[in-house]
């Protein structure tokens, strides 16, 4: 028997055509029209973008997206970069240790990691408070999870915002140690030892031999986090809800809560084809370094 | 040179400890009764002879009393139709695309891995819309489906990669020697390419398994794992903490597994994954 060469592709096709590419174009169109699943949709043009536009709820979920980006590229990438040069100095068996101790976390899931979380954070019993009152350091006990005050004053980001990031980090960062270590390890000896000899010291090491080598590597770690954190959904949902009173939510989340709790599906897909369109952009302007 | 070595041991030691402290917190949970974990403090250990009786309580609890296992036995279906699946059809789109002189290869290659560049967003409300309207919502067929798709534009990726990497002077020679393509495919190519499909399958089974979007958009009985775990709180059908924290452990034993035995064809997928 025979088999046409293009029937190889076509199941591969066929799945990824209706499943993925014309729910992508459809979601295009929904955004053009106003639609509570109920009432007949109605066609409104631009409408939609410029009602979450105005809306302040989207401005402070794009800003908290936003900061889910460079937050993780910071405390996930930045500080998994330098871990990983502390580590591999280390002597081998200090090295295992600390390895699993660090991509040990990993290995659980997000909604594992954050159902973890919340207990550490609830006001009582939470694990933080009552190390703080074994402490004695009884002034500090706070409420985390309703840490809503602002960290960037103009863009009123919430202080739990800058949490959440930093249980992703607490999750994610053994990935990237991962990767930033096996960079580490192709660099030859000589190299380093090279310039030593010739009276660098260790911070030029680092900027001069060290960080040029790792390149590659820096741009799969950027790459992978910015991909990650700007569709963030798991951690703000399982931990706060999104919540107090929408203040953490991603644009993830809100997209989810205006299409499927408040049934705005208009703006529901008018949010996901601008988190598609800059997601897109954002992951391009890093990615473009791979294929030259 | 003492002197550094000492702080750079301190500052990682005090790292260390932070990211050891969830762990930590967690354990001490699941050792106490819930009625212990409201009135002790937190970090205060139950009398130790308490603590194996604790310990089978919550687990057993977890097991029988919550939706858990039948969670866990649905994300298993899901994962493995999703994870094979991918990686099968992968290997026979890759494998034409590369050695089958189709004509555009870069135009079908090009059209399923779009899928992949965009956020799961931009596909929710249409797959929510049709998944209701055809009658196929919140079913195991239907929810397995939608992992499969999922996961196809970047185990053809992986793939196509790995495919030029197989010798096309071998599939020429094979096929002189009277072998069909399919022939080729399933003696030449499927046993040369055993890492990437592996790669494929372990990437893919572990994001299945980890996926809470999908599953609490598409499914209200037949939830996969994740979705049952999100759902766990002590507001509903009174759960303890200690129990929902037995059961979110339960939950992690497959990736745990799968991560500490076959780590390398993770990592080796996820570089790639950022690469694309």
């Amino acid at each position: 028997m025979k088999i046409n060469k293009y029937m190889y592709i076509f199941p591969s096709l066929i799945v990824s055509l209706i499943l993925l590419i014309i729910p992508a174009i459809y979601t295009i169109f929904l955004s053009f029209r106003e639609w509570d699943l109920l009432m007949p949709p109605e066609w409104v043009g631009i409408e939609n973008y410029i009602n979450i536009f105005q809306s302040p709820i989207f401005f402070l979920s794009f800003s908290n997206s936003l900061f889910w980006v460079i937050g993780t590229l910071l405390f996930a990438g930045g500080l998994a970069l330098l871990l990983s040069i502390l580590i591999n100095s280390c002597s081998k068996k200090f090295r295992i240790i600390y390895t699993v101790i660090f991509v040990a976390p990993f290995t659980l899931s997000l909604t594992v990691v954050s159902q973890i979380w919340r207990r550490i954070l609830e006001t009582t019993p939470g694990a933080i408070n009552s190390l703080l009152v074994i402490l004695g350091f009884e002034e500090f006990i706070t409420s985390w999870l309703t840490l809503t005050q602002p960290i960037v004053t103009f863009l009123s980001i919430p202080i739990l915002t800058l949490i959440l990031i930093l249980i992703y980090s607490w999750h994610f960062i053994g990935l990237n140690l991962l990767l930033f270590s096996v960079g580490l390890q192709s660099i030859p000896k000589f190299y380093r030892e090279a310039a030593e000899l010739d009276g660098a010291n260790s911070f030029q090491v680092f900027y001069y031999i060290i960080f040029p080598m790792l390149k590659p590597v820096t741009l799969i770690v950027i790459a992978n986090t910015i991909i990650n954190s700007w569709r963030m959904f798991d951690i703000p949902w399982v931990v706060v809800g999104g919540g107090p009173s929408r203040m953490t939510e991603t644009l993830a989340i809100t997209m989810y809560r205006q299409s499927f709790s408040l049934f705005y599906t208009g703006e529901g897909a008018a949010i996901a084809v601008i988190i598609g369109i800059l997601g897109t952009i954002l992951s391009f302007r890093w990615l473009r370094g791979f294929t030259q | 040179m003492k002197k550094k070595k000492f702080i750079k041991h301190t500052i990682l030691i005090f790292l260390s400890l932070i990211w050891l402290f969830p762990m930590m917190a967690t354990f001490i949970t699941i050792s106490k009764s819930g009625e212990q974990y409201m009135n002790l403090n937190f970090w205060e250990l139950p009398p130790i002879f308490d603590i194996p009786s604790n310990l089978w309580a919550n687990f057993s609890f977890a097991i029988i009393n919550t939706d858990i296992v039948m969670g866990f036995l649905n994300s298993l279906l899901y994962a493995s139709i999703a994870a094979i699946g991918a990686a099968f059809f992968a290997s026979l789109a890759g494998y034409a695309i590369v050695h089958l002189n189709v004509k555009r290869p870069l135009l079908w290659f090009g059209v399923i891995f779009a899928g992949n560049l965009l956020p799961f967003q931009m596909y929710l409300l249409p797959l929510y819309l049709s998944y209701t309207s055809i009658g196929i919502y919140d079913t195991r067929l239907g929810f397995a489906l939608v992992h499969l798709g999922l996961c196809i534009p970047f185990a053809l990726f992986l793939y196509r990669n790995y495919a030029y990497k197989v010798p096309k002077a071998l599939v020429d020679a094979a096929r002189c020697d009277g072998c069909s393509n399919f022939k080729v495919y399933l003696h030449v190519f499927l046993p040369i390419t055993k890492p990437a499909f592996l790669s494929v399958f372990i990437v893919q089974f572990i994001w299945s398994w980890n996926d809470l979007l999908f599953g609490i958009l598409l499914t209200e009985r037949a939830r996969p794992i994740m979705a049952e775990v999100a759902r766990l709180s002590p507001a509903r059908a009174y759960t303890p903490v200690p129990i929902i924290l037995a059961g979110s452990l339960l939950a992690s034993i497959p990736t745990i597994l799968l991560f500490v035995f076959l780590n390398e064809y993770f990592i080796e997928g996820l570089k790639i994954r950022a690469e694309k």
